[in-house]
């Protein structure tokens, strides 16, 4: 009954869900004896062509999506584009990522797409629905199915491991399949934890990690010997600890950046917060005006909207702007406490001490 | 203690009914204007969809002029949309501008969870008054709509003026009408007085619909009075979405709607949020219907309608029928609105004209045949 087709190919977009799900698509479909084919890096082509085909009021993350497609368009049998409705219990993803799949098809002619709903709301329904389809689509045993799904799971939970330790996307990928992963990983976080300034990236996964997108900012920090921490590091509880006093999750990315920039504000080794967030997107709107009112420390927040039209060079004078004014902020604060430690080791100079204390109330003011 | 309710187009009729049944006293809310958008922008996220910024600068007329509670109608099926935290942001910006008030959620129509909801602050409230308020207020809402479908036909049919003067005197009998009983009569009286006008040529005459966002289809200062143009130009047209749907009132079941839900799933598999799915619905409908054009008209950065606006051109082209596209933001210029839909009227049109007289259906029926 079940003639499987001699190793179909299938093509995984290097976008959106490519940056949190993409070990579990790999194990999954080559455990099916599929071929895996990802798209090239986001260019200056995959975004020419989405601008193109699509509308002018899609943001960045979905014009690029149209670019990938097209270059698997040709190369492939099946594109993998599931619906994903929810990653947890109670929260969504935003409108036009779920209904990215059906934007594609209706613009796109002839795609061979496979997909099917990816829903943890109502995660034992819809698997069922979700594992035949598949089954039906590449003519395969669904029980066959289930037990890759399975192991693609434990796989994803490893890579998942890497990252809440503080790994980067491409540092996670390239350590998991390695034996001694775990000691890499350790000498890397080692290493990273040594470096005097750490600023903190936040944004959508499909962002930050988007190279081309970002305007290679990651990169860019770390050229600049700078520990770069991502939202993508925390976990689910993390964040709904972080948020539940001021909102009630209901959009998933929209909550990580919330929740993220909370818990990082609080973290004292962090020096500032670098805010990525593309040209029109409403359900990050709202998250913005939270993340104002609950920042703590006085966290210096850096915001930069993305599109098709920002350039690397504003993109770099803003960057440096904010990276010399955490320098300076950095060594007044030092100034400060050195000032202070003199001044206590000098007898009868307790005044001294009094206006120093002043000297940082003001400078708090400052701030504010 | 006065309180304040969100009012679309001549809604507040409907909403009055009810605080009059109920026993609260409610503030009437002016359309929204240049001063009430300009506050309302002044406070709201950039990116916030363009119905959150005119409602915000009307929640803060509604506190300026001494309202306390404010009612927030949040049914369910718009979920997965800016709705779904407009009070909680509406809330969260206002406390920092210093204004104190409580938000009463109404999350779908039940009057037994009304009735509740309004208990701590009016205390002779009975599931009795609820629920007379509520059928009042839906079959003013009705009422309102049907007046305004003949309305459009009396003013393409005879006068300007005459319509008017038609809409204005059952408006007035509507909003003084409050014994349910009469409500149910009024609408065999209204359509027995529209009979006395000249009928409309349903034929010859340019058909449009106007789909999308309900809130911009039923605010007449939002989509700078699309269907009065309309009508200007000589075109009839019908409304996608009317008010009743956003309250989740449904009179009856069509089994036609059965058959255009599956042919909706084809275009978009999950309703992504507010009445995505009801718009393609809508769209495919009027198509079949014979219909010459479709309008679409959706705010800026409103995620549910760019999601259907990126999918419409596939059904336009399935269906054979223009559509135009029409994003609205607090920028959009009067005299550039109204140019794109002369512009679309002219060429829709044309094509009518040329459709009547090629023999273009009669090609299709062949090649149909060849298929079977």
């Amino acid at each position: 009954m079940f003639n499987s087709q001699e190793n179909p190919k299938i093509g995984i977009p290097k976008t959106l869900f490519y940056y949190s799900y993409y070990p579990l698509c790999y194990k999954f479909f080559t455990d099916l004896d599929c071929e895996v084919v990802v798209s090239e890096k986001t260019n200056k082509a995959t975004i020419e062509a989405g601008v193109n085909t699509s509308s002018n009021e899609l943001c960045i993350p979905l014009k690029v999506l149209y670019g990938h497609v097209l270059y698997l368009k040709d190369r492939v049998d099946y594109i993998f584009l599931p619906y994903v409705i929810s990653s947890s219990k109670g929260t969504y993803y935003c409108p036009k990522i779920i209904g990215s799949p059906d934007i594609i098809k209706a613009n796109i002619p002839d795609l061979n797409l496979l997909s099917f709903d990816v829903d943890m709301d109502n995660f034992y329904s819809s698997i069922f629905s979700s594992l035949v389809e598949v089954a039906t689509k590449l003519s395969l045993n669904p029980v066959k199915i289930y037990t890759a799904f399975k192991d693609s799971v434990a796989y994803q939970k490893r890579f998942n491991k890497y990252i809440t330790q503080g790994l980067l996307f491409d540092e996670a990928l390239a350590l998991i399949d390695s034996k001694d992963g775990k000691k890499q990983a350790l000498n890397i976080i080692r290493s990273e934890q040594n470096k005097s300034v750490t600023i903190a990236v936040i944004g959508h996964t499909y962002i930050i990690n988007d190279a081309y997108i970002s305007f290679n900012l990651i990169k860019k920090l770390k050229e600049r010997n700078i520990r770069v921490l991502t939202s993508d590091k925390l976990t689910e509880s993390e964040i709904n600890d972080n948020i539940k006093n001021i909102v009630t999750p209901h959009w998933s990315l929209g909550s990580r950046v919330l929740g993220s920039s909370i818990y990082y504000s609080k973290d004292k080794k962090v020096d500032g917060i670098i805010y990525v967030t593309p040209f029109g997107c409403s359900s990050d709107a709202l998250i913005k005006e939270y993340m104002d009112a609950n920042i703590h420390n006085k966290k210096p927040v850096l915001t930069l909207t993305v599109d098709e039209h920002s350039s690397d060079a504003g993109m770099i004078t803003r960057i440096e702007a904010f990276l010399d004014m955490i320098e300076l902020r950095r060594n007044r604060e030092k100034d400060i406490l050195h000032h202070e430690h003199i001044s206590k080791h000098i007898p009868g100079e307790e005044v001294k001490v009094l206006e120093v204390n002043e000297m940082l109330n003001e400078l708090s003011e400052d701030d504010s | 203690m006065k309180f304040a309710i969100y009012q679309v187009g001549d809604s507040a009729i409907a909403t009055n009914a009810f605080a009059r049944k109920i026993g609260i006293e409610l503030i009437t809310l002016p359309y929204p204007n240049k001063e009430t958008i300009s506050t309302g922008i002044l406070y709201a996220p950039e990116f916030s969809c363009f119905p959150f910024k005119v409602l915000l600068g009307l929640l803060m007329y509604a506190l300026d002029n001494g309202a306390e509670v404010f009612i927030l109608l949040a049914s369910k099926t718009v979920a997965a949309c800016q709705l779904a935290d407009f009070g909680m942001a509406q809330k969260y910006i206002l406390e920092k501008t210093g204004k104190k008030f409580s938000i009463i959620t109404l999350e779908g129509i039940n009057p037994g969870n009304v009735v509740k909801k309004f208990k701590p602050y009016n205390s002779e409230i009975t599931l009795k008054k609820v629920t007379e308020g509520l059928l009042s207020a839906a079959q003013k809402l009705s009422l309102m709509e049907e007046l305004e479908t003949l309305y459009r036909q009396v003013y393409l049919s005879s006068k300007k003026k005459k319509a008017e003067l038609f809409k204005n005197k059952w408006l007035r009998t509507i909003d003084k009408t409050d014994s349910i009983v009469d409500l149910f009569m009024l609408s065999k009286k209204m359509y027995n007085d529209f009979i006395k006008y000249p009928a409309l040529d349903m034929k010859n005459i340019l058909k449009i619909a106007v789909i999308g966002d309900i809130y911009t289809i039923n605010e007449p200062f939002i989509n700078n009075n699309i269907f009065e143009r309309l009508c200007d130009l000589g075109v009839y047209s019908e409304k996608g979405i009317s008010l009743n749907a956003f309250a989740g009132i449904k009179i009856g079941i069509n089994p036609e709607d059965i058959m255009l839900n599956n042919e909706v799933k084809k275009y978009l598999r999950h309703n992504v949020g507010a009445f995505s799915q009801d718009t393609i619905k809508s769209a495919i409908n009027y198509a079949e219907k014979g219909y010459d054009g479709i309008i679409h008209i959706y705010p800026f950065s409103c995620m549910p309608e760019i999601t259907v606006r990126n999918i419409l051109p596939k059904v336009s082209s399935d269906f054979n029928i223009p559509i135009l596209y029409l994003p609205i933001d607090e920028q959009t210029g009067d005299v550039g609105f109204t140019t794109r839909i002369e512009a679309f009227v002219d060429l829709i049109n044309i094509r009518k004209s040329k459709n009547n007289f090629s023999t273009n259906n009669i090609i299709r029926i062949n090649t149909t045949k060849v298929n079977i």
